[in-house]
């Protein structure tokens, strides 16, 4: 299954991410962006690891996760 | 040596601070939010950890409402100079200490805004918020207050003084450098738009530690702007919170340690703190009291008026003069003028300062005893001083 990542503004949206998704039953892992380097220069994503990837991002937004990019891929 | 200095920094700090700030240097000593290995995740999820508990602790609904600070101070810099502009009118109290007076006279000074000073009435919440009333005017763009004196340990009444702030369509700022961690504060029942405090006093980290607590970092203007680990291409400092208040790297050993601190607080339970704390105040306010030549500042201070800290004078001595005679004796207390002008102007000791006791969590009856028993002696046979 390809791996469903979602690029987001800072470190810290990224660890609120993990944790709403971890509650929620998603696998995920913070790592550093680089599927879109150079596109918005430093930045971390939250890469989904397990649950309907589309469902995450969903629960994300609702969250109000700074969302940047979602990649497939 | 016994420690009574609580309100300049807690001493001793938990085991667990201490071994906190071990770990960070030993393995999470890598610089959070800024790099992609496994040490600088990790680091960056125990600062994380961090925020979330003090939001928590704060009354906060969202983690990112937190940004760490060097002390209470720079906090409060960021808050009164993020928010004020040309023409602006500012509120503070008769009890303010100079990490608050002090930027809003400097931008008064440049002609920047016009303050007022709110005379705080200790007995009498009614009478104190009848005068903030007729302080404001139609541009009082923030009302900024001590949730309590580090002086004498007089609360002010937060709430209503932050729904007249409101009412009166201004910001309210509250610095609670004496009263974080000691008694509950809660962001939004408060209606506090910006909370300041250090992380050294009663939340028990490490000194280089405070925090910016606010849903309103959207209106701050930065006064520092650098390296935040995030959108880097641009030149602009990031809009967002915590990233817009935290340029630089963050002082990832005391935040950890912080972070303990933070434990041990929810561990103990801050009530039990609290009431500790209060009453060895009030055993040296009642063992004062009975002491010829000493003179006390504040009527005896209660559960959920006061503030752990007691001021006191002995006949013929300076604050500075019998603190060196305690120093001497053993006992560490601060004496002077407590970076507080306003307070002492206001209880009539310009000409002399005063001493300052604020126990702490670790400091026990006995100590309190054997403080009084001194004092006994000090007070009667003053001398000269040092």
């Amino acid at each position: 299954m390809a791996l469903t990542t979602v690029i987001v503004s800072s470190i810290t949206y990224a660890m609120k991410g993990q944790r709403i998704l971890a509650n929620n039953g998603f696998g995920s892992y913070v790592d550093r962006d680089i599927k879109a380097y150079g596109k918005y220069g430093c930045g971390y994503c939250i890469c989904i690891t397990s649950g309907d990837p589309g469902r995450a991002v969903e629960l994300l937004r609702a969250h109000q996760i700074k969302i940047k990019e979602v990649v497939t891929g | 040596m016994i420690y009574f200095d609580n309100a300049a920094t807690t001493f001793p700090k938990p085991p667990s601070v201490i071994r906190a700030v071990q770990d960070a240097m030993t393995c999470y000593g890598a610089n959070p939010g800024r790099s992609g290995h496994k040490m600088s995740v990790q680091t960056a999820g125990q600062v994380y950890a961090c925020r979330e508990k003090l939001a928590e602790l704060m009354g906060a609904p969202e983690v990112e409402n937190v940004a760490f600070t060097q002390n209470c101070t720079h906090g409060l810099n960021l808050c009164i100079k993020g928010i004020l502009q040309q023409g602006d009118h500012v509120i503070i109290s008769d009890l303010e200490h100079n990490s608050v007076l002090r930027p809003v006279d400097t931008l008064a000074q440049r002609g920047v805004i016009t303050y007022d000073v709110l005379e705080i009435c200790p007995e009498d919440d009614r009478e104190t918020l009848s005068r903030l009333e007729k302080l404001f005017r139609t541009n009082t763009r923030l009302v900024a207050m001590t949730h309590g004196s580090n002086v004498l340990g007089i609360m002010t009444p937060l709430e209503k003084i932050g729904q007249l702030a409101h009412d009166h369509g201004a910001l309210f700022l509250v610095d609670a450098a004496q009263s974080a961690g000691v008694v509950p504060i809660h962001l939004e029942k408060m209606g506090i738009d910006f909370l300041c405090m250090p992380g050294h006093k009663s939340l028990y980290g490490p000194s280089g530690t405070g925090a910016v607590v606010t849903q309103k970092g959207e209106l701050l203007r930065t006064i520092i702007e650098g390296g935040t680990g995030s959108v880097s291409l641009e030149s602009q400092q990031p809009d967002f919170m915590p990233d817009k208040l935290e340029s630089g790297t963050v002082n990832t050993a005391g935040i950890l340690g912080l972070g303990a601190g933070l434990e041990f607080i929810t561990k103990t339970g801050m009530e039990n703190i609290y009431r500790h704390e209060i009453g060895l105040v009030q055993s040296l306010y009642d063992g004062l009291s009975q002491i010829k030549g000493v003179q006390l500042y504040t009527s005896r201070p209660g559960l959920g008026r006061n503030l752990p800290v007691l001021a006191f004078n002995v006949e013929s001595l300076t604050g500075e003069e019998t603190c060196a005679k305690l120093d001497e004796v053993g006992f560490c207390l601060r004496g002077g003028f407590h970076c507080a002008p306003l307070a002492h102007k206001k209880m009539g000791t310009l000409d002399r300062g005063m001493a300052r006791l604020s126990p702490g969590y670790f400091n026990t009856p006995e100590q309190v005893e054997i403080f009084l028993r001194e004092m006994r002696k000090i007070a009667a046979n003053p001398g000269n001083g040092r």
